[in-house]
Order: structure tokens, then sequence, then C-alpha cells
């Protein structure tokens, strides 16, 4: 091995922390910054929605790149939940596979909807309608294709279900719990079938819940890799304090 | 029937040179025929535009686009062998490899979408000229703003060569070290969504050219090194095939390691 274990040992858990990296990143860019808490309805009119983007168009533009640059993050957090996946399934790790590739579709997505909104804001006074479609394409972009992080959760259920060591990675009831929400996903389906209530895009169940589950996923998984992460090293190497991954020396 | 090691580290040279196809492919096809080495302007009216991609330059866009499509199939073979390489480098769990490696793919991912885009806002001559702003927009958008993946992948590269505790690094370390400063230098890229005219607009200096020279320069100049390190692995195994066998198990355990 090239790279000393306590190099690892860090680079390992500067992944890990790029889970809640990319939760802080999607709240301050995404949330705040770029109104995703208060999105454009999917009912309003060509011309409201143009206003909603023209009034808002430095936000959407700052807090999209913003979150571009999350997906960097979470780009990497896929990265190491598939090594630490990998290294429990063995020779033949299909789910740890599949888990990277439905990660990294999902960076893919995001980003994709993140260059959407900002076409959306980009031309203050371009044909409203160009507006809308490009609005409606991204918000359709980032949830319709809610099978990927269904799949991604599945397939990591199944391999932390399979764990058989005492002290397992991730608890059998955040795997079940897992599983429940991946199912629950298919309330993000809904916006491609209606323009209000609560499964439209900017409704409770198209969108607010999905992305819930998502974070929630996401970050109780980044805990319990953490947790991991150090009580192997502990275990392997008695002097890597865990607590002093990035303390200066 | 397993391939032979030679067979392997031939295949493994052509996933190298992958890299400088794909920039011929890029330079010919999308810069030269799709005349993207002088793209319409942020600024330019809805009108010129669709001019501009429907009448003017259509035949090159289709085609051009089309070439710039097929360069990213190559784009992940290379992203790939860069990854195995660096693997067999990092050693076991290796974080940046793989970082490296889907960061790449996905920049083929994202270069093919756009240039789908492309080809849309060139297919219909008479499509309105708001849509045809509107899909070159996203085109540019989705090319430019994706510069945090190339960033993420330079940095993760440099990381590892960094890592290489050899007395002659596979490479250099001024090498990665340029790598870093262009990978910060890259968020130049994330100009054109603030602005439409100047030198941070998607056809400005620093929103567009400026990161492709240090696009084309990072790609090519890690293919060259990577090469020339295979090359030497390749002379040994033809002045000794179980050193390479040797080799050649640690390349590939080091890509599937635990």
């Amino acid at each position: 091995m090239v790279i000393s274990e306590r190099s690892s040992y860090k680079n390992q858990a500067f992944a890990i922390l790029c889970g809640p990296i990319f939760t802080v990143l999607t709240l301050v860019g995404w949330f705040g910054i770029s109104q995703g808490l208060f999105p454009a309805h999917a009912d309003w009119t060509p011309a409201q929605t143009a206003q909603f983007f023209a009034e808002h168009q430095f936000g959407v533009q700052l807090g999209c790149s913003i979150w571009i640059v999350g997906c960097c993050f979470l780009g990497i957090w896929v990265a190491q939940l598939s090594l630490v996946m990998a290294r429990m399934e063995g020779s033949m790790p299909v789910w740890a596979v599949v888990q990277a590739l439905a990660g990294g579709g999902i960076v893919v997505l995001v980003m994709l909807s993140c260059c959407l909104w900002t076409e959306a804001s980009y031309r203050v006074g371009a044909n409203p309608d160009v507006i809308v479609s490009a609005n409606d394409s991204a918000w359709l972009a980032i949830l319709q294709t809610w099978p990927i992080l269904s799949l991604e959760m599945v397939a990591t259920a199944i391999v932390m279900l399979q764990d058989r060591r005492a002290a397992k990675l991730v608890p059998d009831w955040l795997s079940y719990a897992s599983i429940g929400g991946a199912v629950l996903l298919i309330t993000t389906g809904g916006p491609a079938f209606t323009k209000s209530g609560p499964f439209a895009f900017h409704g409770v169940l198209g969108y607010f819940l999905p992305m819930l589950i998502w974070g929630l996923w996401f970050d109780s998984h980044s805990i319990f890799m953490w947790r991991a992460l150090n009580r192997e090293t502990r275990s392997t190497n008695p002097e890597s304090v865990p607590g002093a991954a990035f303390s200066v020396r | 029937m397993r391939t032979s090691d030679q067979a392997k580290l031939k295949q493994q040279l052509f996933g190298l040179w992958c890299a400088p196809i794909f920039s011929v492919l890029i330079a010919i096809g999308w810069l030269g025929f799709a005349h993207f080495w002088q793209p319409a302007a942020a600024d330019l009216s809805a009108e010129a535009t669709k001019q501009f991609f429907t009448v003017t330059y259509r035949d090159g866009m289709l085609l051009g686009n089309s070439i710039l499509i097929v360069g990213c199939a190559f784009l992940v073979v290379a992203s790939i062998q860069f990854g195995l390489m660096l693997a067999d480098i990092e050693g076991r769990r290796p974080l940046w490899s793989i970082t490296a490696a889907v960061s790449g793919i996905l920049i083929a991912v994202i270069v093919f979408l756009n240039g789908g885009f492309w080809i849309g806002a060139a297919y219909r001559q008479e499509a309105g000229a708001d849509i045809v702003v509107a899909l070159n927009d996203t085109a540019w958008f989705g090319f430019l703003l994706g510069w945090v993946f190339l960033s993420l992948q330079m940095i993760a590269t440099a990381m590892v060569a960094l890592g290489e505790a050899s007395a002659e690094p596979t490479i250099p370390r001024w090498i990665s070290k340029a790598s870093i400063a262009g990978a910060i230098l890259l968020a130049c890229a994330g100009g054109p969504a603030f602005t439409k005219s100047g030198p941070f607009a998607y056809h400005g200096l620093l929103g567009f050219y400026m990161p492709m020279v240090i696009w084309g320069v990072w790609l090519d100049l890690h293919a060259w090194f990577l090469r020339k390190s295979l090359l030497a692995e390749m002379s040994i195994s033809v002045q000794s095939p179980i050193a390479v066998s040797r080799s050649s198990t640690q390349v590939s355990n080091a890509g599937l390691s635990k």
C-alpha cells in the first residue's frame, strides 16, 4: 500500500463528512438562497412563474451554483459508501456497484436540474412559456427519477441487512426504515400527473416528504459510517484516535 | 479464458490513447465543425442566435456535436483507465481513484447531454428563436457549470499522485500541484450563470476558453505520463513475464480491493 493507514483513515473520514457538507450546501444553497423552500407553484400562470424567476434571479443563480458544488461532495460520499459496501460484499460487489451507479446518476440529475433552473432565471424578459418549460423540466428531472434514489436506498439496505458482524455497520431498524422510505418515495412520481395539491411539484408528498426521506437516509448513514470507521480504526490501530482525524500535529 | 498479461497491457495502453483521441474529436468536431472555437455569444439577440444555429452553422452543428458525442465514449474509457492506474498507486480502498474515474464518467455524460441540446437547437429550422436560445443556454450551463466535476477529478488525481512515495513518481509532483491550481482556476467557469457579456460570459475568455485549455492540457499531460509508466511496465513484461504477471495482478487487485 503506497498511502499510509493514517492517510487512508483521513481520506475516508473526509469522504464521510462530505455527506453533511452536501446537506449544509443543499440547505443553504437550494432551500435558502434559491427559494427551494418556497418554490414557484406548478399551477401558476406563465407570467407568475416568469415574475418569480425575475424577482429571484440572483438567488436562483447563486443557490443553484452552490448546490452544483455540493454535488461534488455527494459524489465523494457515494464513492465512500460504495467502497464500504464492496468490502462487505466481497469479490462480486454487485449491490455496491449498483449503489455507485445510482448515486452517480443522482449527482447528474441534481446538476441537470440546477442548470435548467439557472436557465429559467437567466434571461429576464424571455418568453414566459420557455421559463415555465425550463422550470417544469427541472422539477421533473429531479422528482420523476425517484426510482433511482429508491434503488440506491434498497441496494444499500440489502447489503447492510446481510452484515453478519456483531457490531453491524448500520442497525437493522434503519435498513428496514430505508426500504420503507424507498417505497414511500413513489409519491414523488405524482408531479407528472397533477399541478396542484399534495402531489404537485411544490406539494408535501410530491416534494417535501421525498426531500426529507433523502436527507434523513443520507445523514443517518453518514453517522453510522463515521462510527464504524472509528470503531474499525480503533481496533486495527489504537494509536489513531478517531476524534483527532483532522487534528494538527 | 483469462486475457494474457501482454494483451491486458495493450488494452490499457489503448485506454490511455482514448484521452488524446477524445481531444482530437472535440477539437475537430466541436471546436471546428460546430464552430465552437467562436460560439454564439450569450448577449446575441434571440433572432441572431437562431440564425447562427439553424442557418449559418446548422450542418456543422449537427455533424460536430455528433462527433463530440462519439468522443464521449472514448472519454469514458480513458477515465476508467486513469482510475485503474491511480488505484494501483493508491492501494487498498482507492477512494480518490474511484472518485476521479466516476467524475470523468459524469463529465462524459454531461458533455453527451449538452451535445444533444446543441443538436436540438440546430435541428428544426422552423423552431421559435426563444426555444433555440433556451436549448443553447441549457447546453452551456451544463457544459460549464459542471466545472466542479472536472475540479474534483483533477484534485482527486493530484491527491493520489502526491501521495505516491516514490523518488520517481508516475505523475511528476509539479504537474499535480499545477493541477490543483488549475482546479481552483476552473471556478471561473461558474461565471456564465451570472453574466451575458465580458470575460465571464459563456463565450468569454475566463468563462470558456481558459477552462477548456486547462481541461485539455490536464487530460493529455496525464495520459502522456501514465502511458510512459505503462510502457515501462510493458518493457519489464517482455524481459520477465513473471514480474509483469505479479504487477498486473496488483493492478486488478487494487481496482477491486476490499
